[in-house]
């Protein structure tokens, strides 16, 4: 078993002082991460679109020590329409991760307002067709998409259902721990329960685990890793750098754990 | 107090167990059924047998057609029970409210224990680690505000793995699940609802009651209401459900005659009757639950007037509920469970002016008692009892 901690995104200002030194330039953050982290999900790809010439250099700057997960951008999840024509250029962008096998997953994470509608199914399927031979993770927010036939699907395909830690709140996702694919995939949003429908992307993130919390996680991720060669952990309670504390006691408490 | 219920299911329990004694077995194809019967049938099997289409219930010899090298496994009844026990330990420490099924199957009421052992998912996944590090077997998981929905839950997360459905969101996640996985509905009932298109939960809990009773009589409303979500049925604990005594026999020979079945029965009969006299009690009421090969169950109850004590008395009761249920279904009996419930805890008394036979009866079931405790359970039984097959 191999497991694989680290945080969604990786660039922000608030993280100085727990990842990065106070001078530390905006340039060299990311050789600072892969010096920390094996692992990294990228999310600026969510907003916009990835070249290959920026990822090479990325994996250039971490010299081949980190592997990515990088987050579908949000014409491919977040906006109705034609999407093959984008999909296929996101795809293209992806392909040097790939070829160094340095690609931990694509991040297909699908809004809240995406329901299990044959239109939707429909959009599913033209993505995951298109990006077949990748490792592809499927992340729902709505929980008309746990069905049984949906769990099955994806296990066909080999396509990993997203667990998550979120608020208890009606209407998300069931928390899922299943296996689906030859790997398993952890994202932490963060309990914060009261801005998780009125808050923005950084508030609804703002929590920081406690270590009871993360001692619940450690069980969780130690399941997954039970029946997938691979699991991936990410951290998205990015703010004031709690994702990163978090992180770190998670590796901690998983060393014994790991080969 | 927001009630949750963990639901876990211990998939493949004999197979499992095989595997944790004797770990030569692991990765090898192989079925648990009982090798010294020629009519033996399938009773369960590893994830490599089921890879080349064995199936539960399917015959050995076909089985081993399938796979000539296949592996023969007895079961193992006293390792079943130990592991049953020492699955109720672990929930012990989650909670003291569980209700207990058999072959690791288990309800647990966690409400009010967050400050304990954290979120209903944190708790859940924390049981499966310690089953698994206690007896090496895996399982699935399902919690939820309700029985029904964790069970669904868990039998959706098969064969390993949890879900957690979030208060709130029960009728949103039984809506795409599959009518099958309702709880008490088998092929029968489904195939009946599929004619008519209603194939997923979601369909069935969209219909009028009068379609629903038209369709699945009045007892049908209760698994509309259950794939609405509602579910208001509360755990069977020991300490809520007055102790019921319940024996179970697995078949392995799948008894089609009446007579054959009336044997296995006399013998549960025995050893339910022995449990019941060991705790000094007597029971008002005698319930029975069939579950046949083709997954169907049915279950059927008798109340007496007085108490019921004897072995022979309670099969006289048991034999009524299984000759009613034979009747309507010819299919082979798979497992026979035999409950006692209403029990009493005043010693029975034979009455004063009896016939001589009761008392003589009476007599010999002591005898017959003092035999088997001494001696085993095998020691002394009926001979119709002993005609049964193993």
């Amino acid at each position: 078993m191999n497991i694989h901690i680290g945080t969604s995104g990786f660039d922000y200002d608030d993280w100085s002082g727990v990842l990065y030194g106070p001078d530390t330039k905006r340039k060299d953050r990311l050789k600072i991460y892969a010096q920390n982290f094996s692992t990294l999900e990228l999310n600026y790809t969510y907003y916009s679109m990835p070249d290959e010439r920026n990822i090479a250099a990325m994996i250039e700057v971490t010299e081949g020590n980190l592997s990515f997960s990088v987050k579908a951008n949000k014409v491919l999840t977040h906006t109705p329409g034609n999407i093959e024509e984008n999909a296929v250029l996101f795809k293209k962008a992806l392909q040097g991760l790939s070829e160094k096998r340095l690609l931990s997953a694509v991040l297909f994470q699908f809004p809240y307002s995406f329901h299990y509608t044959p239109e939707n199914r429909k959009h599913l399927s033209t993505l995951l067709n298109i990006f077949g031979e990748l490792p592809c993770c499927v992340e729902f927010r709505n929980d008309e998409w746990s069905g049984q036939s949906v769990i099955s699907g994806l296990r066909k395909r080999g396509v990993a259902l997203c667990s998550t830690d979120m608020p208890d709140l009606p209407g998300l996702s069931p928390g899922f721990d299943l296996q689906t694919a030859d790997f398993g995939y952890l994202r932490l949003h963060g309990r914060n329960r009261d801005s998780w429908w009125s808050g923005d992307n950084v508030t609804r993130y703002d929590y920081n685990y406690t270590d009871r919390e993360i001692e619940s996680v450690a069980v969780r991720v130690s399941n997954l890793a039970l029946k997938n060669d691979n699991v991936f952990v990410f951290f998205n309670n990015h703010r004031k750098g709690n994702a990163v504390k978090n992180a770190f006691k998670l590796q901690e408490r998983l060393k014994s754990v790991q080969p | 107090m927001k009630t949750t219920i963990v639901r876990v299911s211990v998939s493949s329990f004999a197979a499992g167990i095989a595997v944790a004694s004797d770990t030569s077995l692991k990765g090898k194809p192989f079925v648990i059924s009982s090798a010294s019967n020629l009519r033996a049938v399938v009773l369960d099997l590893s994830s490599e047998a089921q890879k080349d289409g064995i199936t539960k219930g399917m015959s050995v010899k076909k089985a081993s057609r399938i796979i000539p090298s296949l592996r023969i496994i007895p079961p193992s009844p006293e390792l079943y029970k130990k592991a049953d026990h020492i699955i109720s330990d672990i929930s012990g420490k989650f909670s003291p409210s569980i209700e207990f099924g058999s072959h690791g199957r288990f309800f647990i009421d966690i409400s009010g224990t967050s400050k304990l052992w954290g979120s209903a998912i944190d708790t859940a996944a924390k049981i499966m680690t310690e089953i698994r590090n206690s007896i090496y077997l895996d399982a699935c998981v399902g919690t939820a505000s309700s029985k029904t929905v964790s069970e669904i839950a868990s039998s959706v997360a098969h064969p390993y793995g949890l879900i957690s459905v979030r208060h709130g969101s029960e009728k949103h996640f039984l809506a795409p699940q599959p009518v099958p996985l309702m709880p008490g509905i088998g092929p029968v009932i489904s195939e009946r609802l599929s004619i008519v298109g209603i194939n997923l939960m979601g369909e069935l809990a969209g219909i009028s009651d009068r379609h629903c009773i038209k369709l699945l009589g009045s007892g049908g409303i209760k698994f509309k209401e259950k794939a609405s979500g509602i579910d208001t049925e509360p755990l069977f604990t020991e300490h809520a459900r007055k102790p019921s005594i319940r024996s179970s026999i697995i078949n392995q020979t799948d008894p089609e005659s009446l007579e054959e079945a009336m044997m296995i029965l006399l013998r549960i009969c025995e050893d339910t009757g022995f449990q019941m006299r060991e705790l000094d009690l007597s029971a008002m009421k005698v319930s029975l639950n069939v579950a046949f090969s083709d997954g169907l169950v049915r279950s059927g109850s008798l109340e007496s007037t007085g108490p019921l004590w004897s072995d022979m008395e309670i099969f006289h009761f048991a034999s009524l509920i299984l000759r009613k249920i034979k009747e309507e279904k010819r299919t082979k009996i798979r497992i026979l469970t035999l409950d006692l419930s209403k029990l009493s805890t005043s010693h029975y008394q034979v009455p004063l002016f009896t016939h001589p036979s009761v008392k003589a009866e009476h007599r010999l079931q002591e005898t017959m008692d003092h035999l088997k405790k001494r001696f085993g359970m095998d020691s002394v039984r009926k001979a119709l009892a002993f005609a049964a097959p193993e």
